[in-house]
């Protein structure tokens, strides 16, 4: 208890300084014991500590349950006899190995030349910055953003009909999935179609019928191999009928 | 990874699979050995979880990630035996499998409850640990690779450190925002 508290009443708070954060990391990574006279008064007095650390509690229990689980996977690995699927790897890989090698190997391209190349071309492009009028700067370029985009429904329509989307690589099927949207993320799976070659789709009457007025749909670009290359989603709303 | 923090199981498979990226077809059969792991991890989390897939889905299944974890070869860092980084991708991909076909199976079930004006309930999850994983591809990946390590691996944050060349107070530093920032994901019930 701090000196300005009187016994009987509730402990005086104080409002949350960062620099307590400091305490509440030392508390977390073990430097400072959770008896620490400086960390209990902490706790005590400031709200905002308090809540952070039961919250940086409870994540860190869970990280340990998700550890454990792995841990107790792994350890029984080594005791088990094949499994479905083993045969299958070594013509996997050689597979992949022929399709989608990840390095170039002969005599044309060793180490050093690759290094030329490469110094070669960003002495060419430091130049050309150098020359270059000046532009204006281009808007970011997110991972995947040009892959797959979905095109329509989006956002309010009046019905829904047709589910399309473009995709600029080399995808060998498509798979759509259509959620119920439920406080603004995915809920149960509505429809599904998959291994669909096209990039439109429109569903039969009675399955446009039965969507809710909020869904949430994604398409999965996959490869030959059934993986996915690129997934997307988008949400929609219609009026109500 | 500083090699003095390597397990010697590590070492040995991160030099095979440097090998293995620089194109050495031969090391292939090695590889296909230690990628046993994959098929078996599959099975071991399809007993944990009742045996939702038969034999042939979790063949098929064991294809798919191994043409992911080949895509993704590159980022294998010998942190730990191969077995340990592949769990990430046997997780994931043996719970979207599971999902789906989970989802299939009450596709009439739920439309036949949209039909009579019910409301339609979140399925129940059954991954206690998803959200958790999933949550740790979402948090910056430096954050993300102290808490594994930390966690998954059993590392002190001064042996973090020292694999990543870094020092105790930049680990302790990752580690705490990391944290901050997994907890609203696990309080959205599983990142998407």
């Amino acid at each position: 208890m701090s000196a300005t508290d009187r016994p009987g009443e509730a402990p005086r708070e104080r409002p949350h300084d960062p620099r307590h954060e400091e305490r509440i990391l030392e508390l977390l990574c073990g430097d400072r014991p959770e008896d620490d006279a400086e960390v209990r008064e902490l706790l005590r007095t400031c709200p905002s500590c308090r809540a952070s650390w039961r919250e940086l509690e409870e994540t860190r229990a869970r990280l340990d349950g998700a550890a454990e689980e792995r841990r107790e996977v792994l350890a029984e690995l080594g005791r088990g006899t094949p499994a479905a699927g083993e045969e299958r790897l070594l013509d996997t890989l050689q597979d992949l190995a022929a399709r989608e090698p990840h390095a170039r190997r002969g005599p044309l391209r060793p180490g050093w030349m690759v290094a030329a190349a490469a110094v070669l071309l960003t002495g060419a492009w430091a130049g050309w910055r150098w020359l270059r009028p000046a532009e204006a700067p281009r808007a970011p370029t997110w991972l995947g953003a040009h892959g797959l985009e979905l095109l329509e429904p989006r956002g309010h329509v009046d019905e829904y009909g047709r589910f399309a989307w473009t995709y600029d690589g080399d995808a060998t099927a498509f798979t759509l999935r259509i959620y119920a949207e439920e406080d603004g993320r995915p809920g149960a799976l509505l429809l599904e179609k998959e291994g669909w070659k096209d990039t439109t789709w429109t569903p039969a009457a009675e399955g446009l019928a039965r969507l809710p007025a909020r869904i949430h749909w994604e398409v999965d670009a996959l490869d030959e191999f059934r993986a996915p290359l690129d997934s997307a989603s988008a949400s929609a709303s219609r009026s109500s009928r | 990874m500083v090699d003095g923090q390597r397990t010697s199981a590590a070492t040995d498979d991160h030099a095979l699979v440097r090998s293995v990226l620089a194109g050495n077809r031969a090391e292939l059969p090695r590889l296909a050995e230690r990628m046993a792991c994959v098929p078996r991890l599959l099975r071991l989390l399809d007993q944990r979880r009742g045996g939702v897939l038969g034999v042939e889905e979790r063949a098929d299944l064991a294809q798919d990630v191994t043409v992911r974890i080949w895509r993704k070869l590159e980022e294998y860092e010998g942190s730990a035996p191969f077995e340990g980084w592949v769990w990430g991708f046997c997780l994931l991909e043996y719970q979207n499998a599971v999902r789906r076909k989970s989802r299939l199976r009450h596709e009439t079930e739920v439309a036949a409850r949209l039909e009579r004006g019910e409301g339609v309930a979140l399925d129940p999850d059954p991954w206690a640990h998803e959200d958790v994983h999933a949550g740790l591809r979402r948090i910056g990946r430096e954050e993300a690779r102290v808490i594994q390590l930390k966690h998954f691996e059993g590392l002190t944050f001064e042996e973090i450190g020292l694999a990543l060349g870094l020092s105790p107070n930049t680990v302790k530093a990752r580690y705490y925002r990391g944290l901050r920032e997994l907890r609203p994901l696990l309080e959205e019930g599983g990142a998407r």
